[in-house]
């Protein structure tokens, strides 16, 4: 598992302090996804920099099993370097090299003897789907299989934790969506802790058990999917229930778990308001197993957004006035 | 005599071509062996001293860059050679012939070919250098099994490059005593005023600089995979 601690980044530039990041703390349990979103100038390229320690954090911890890459000697951290795999965006592998000895250089600078290279190697290789890949160069392999081929690499160390970095920023959506299930089916088979960096909400949506908003050096907003996602109103649920289309002339929005749903919500607010909401805009998703909807509602003729809110709560929904 | 009598008669050509043709090469040849080896780590050594560099020093980047490469860059070879024979005669014992002319070219060329090495590595991209350091490299390791790879098909052209200046130098250099086709063309296609001969040594040198381009650039084709 990965923990970070009060992690902090300040740049000096033009005579001033730059907080890249202000105080960044996550915990990454084996096993597990942990998506970290942000928009761009969040300070995601900066946590990925600091977290792999290809810059020195100014202060706060970065701590694998319980040994703290921010604080070890140069040396020292060559080898707590190997319990953490990076992946790259754009892969960052070695076109000088064959796919099998850019898998098989982690092994080589560690040490590695020829032939244990080269098992461990073909053995990762098949475990990303590319063994017949081993002897190509990487500018002959299509982009989602140099993304493999960067996964098994930083694989071969035999890491806890793999950190991914826009890992499929790269990609084409259905490239996109093979990745994102190697990394979920890696996560599984060897007990990972998998943190991702990323500014694209799908790949939350579609691999990550907990998700932190990075915002400005902040982590804003965190917590189990499910959690996040039922935090009626937060940037997060709404970011992750987005709602499709034009929304204008929506007044109040309604979420709801569709296992909380048992009421019929908005048959009881039409008989109570003697007409019914019109329906102008909904999303429904899965989320770590529960199902959520989201609607936005406008009221009928001659009801205020603030009556139909209350209707709404009384017959047990969730509802806010949308701000304007 | 005709023209083309002179070409198989004239002793300039039978005789005395094909000893100044191997002078060339072995001029060119020395100079260029010590112009990789001294260049590459000097080009390594800006790259790495430089801004932002994996052990950034302002301090020797400016002695390496600043000082050392710019100042020989900026001297005319034809004033560099006549200024270094002093250093000349201490090393090799004398100022006459390839092996002398061989310490000039390779002090004119070892700052030439810094630049291209310079120029190489900064064109590797720097998530090669980060993903080598994420994975556990040391510097070391870094540069020698990642970015000098890497940059492979640039550094074999860039040798090319300086092979070709260099033949270009020799010919400089041949006038004051380094012998080769240089002074070939000088004694008897100007002095002697033989056109012929100074007709033969442009086609050899020409011939000469196609040569090495077409290997280099085999080389650097077969080093680059991308």
């Amino acid at each position: 598992m990965i923990t970070v601690t009060h992690l902090a980044k300040v740049y000096r530039q033009a005579g001033r302090d730059i907080h890249a990041l202000a105080g960044v703390s996550l915990d990454v349990p084996a096993g597990t996804v942990h998506g970290v979103i942000g928009p761009s100038g969040a300070g995601k390229s900066t946590l990925v920099r600091c977290l792999a320690l290809l810059d020195h954090p100014t202060s706060g911890t970065v701590e694998i099993d319980g040994v703290d890459l921010a604080s070890v000697p140069a040396a020292q951290l060559r080898r707590a370097r190997r319990r953490l795999g990076v992946v790259f965006q754009h892969a960052n592998l070695f076109d000088s090299r064959t796919v099998l000895d850019n898998v098989a250089y982690p092994l080589e600078i560690a040490g590695a003897g020829r032939r244990e290279r080269r098992a461990r190697a073909l053995e990762l290789l098949g475990l990303v789907g590319l063994a017949d890949a081993a002897g190509a160069y990487p500018a002959q392999l299509s982009g989602g299989q140099r993304q493999r081929v960067g996964i098994a690499r930083a694989l071969a160390t035999d890491p806890d934790v793999l950190l991914c970095d826009e890992p499929t920023s790269a990609l084409d959506p259905r490239t996109t969506d093979e990745i994102l299930d190697l990394i979920a089916g890696l996560k599984e088979r060897l007990g990972l802790a998998v943190l991702v960096i990323t500014h694209e909400m799908s790949v939350v949506t579609r691999i990550c058990d907990a998700v932190s908003l990075l915002d400005a050096g902040r982590i804003v907003e965190s917590g189990a999917i499910a959690d996040v996602v039922a935090d009626f109103g937060s940037r997060l649920s709404e970011a992750l229930l987005a709602l499709p289309g034009d929304h204008a002339g929506g007044d109040v929005d309604v979420l709801d778990a569709v296992d909380d749903a048992r009421v019929p919500a908005l048959d009881q607010v039409a008989a109570a308001l003697g007409a019914g909401p019109r329906i102008v805009s909904g999303t429904v998703e899965a989320f770590g197993g529960v199902t959520f909807h989201r609607l936005r509602l406008a009221a009928p003729p001659g009801v205020t957004p603030d009556a139909l809110v209350r209707a709404l709560v009384d017959a047990g929904a969730r509802a806010q006035e949308v701000a304007r | 005599m005709s023209w083309i009598d002179s070409l198989v008669s004239n002793p300039a050509i039978t005789e005395a071509l094909g000893p100044a043709a191997l002078e060339t090469v072995q001029m060119v040849g020395i100079s260029t062996v010590f112009t990789v080896l001294l260049g590459l780590p000097l080009g390594v050594a800006m790259v790495v001293t430089a801004r932002g560099g994996m052990a950034e020093n302002r301090a020797v980047n400016v002695v390496l860059s600043g000082v050392i490469v710019n100042i020989t860059r900026s001297i005319p070879y034809a004033i560099l050679m006549l200024a270094l024979i002093p250093v000349t005669r201490a090393l090799v014992g004398t100022s006459i012939g390839p092996i002398a002319a061989s310490v000039s070219l390779t002090v004119a060329a070892v700052p030439f070919f810094a630049r291209l090495v310079e120029t190489a590595l900064r064109e590797v991209d720097p998530g090669k250098a980060d993903a080598a350091h994420a994975m556990g490299s040391t510097r070391r390791q870094t540069i020698t099994r990642v970015l000098l790879p890497e940059a492979l098909p640039s550094l074999i052209a860039g040798a090319t490059t300086t092979v070709v200046t260099l033949i270009g130098y020799s010919a400089m250099a041949g006038l004051v005593g380094g012998g080769g086709l240089g002074r070939l063309a000088y004694n008897y296609g100007y002095q002697r005023y033989q056109p012929e001969v100074m007709v033969v040594v442009l086609v050899v040198l020409v011939l000469l600089v196609q040569a090495v381009q077409a290997v280099g650039d085999a080389l650097a084709r077969r080093a680059d995979h991308r």
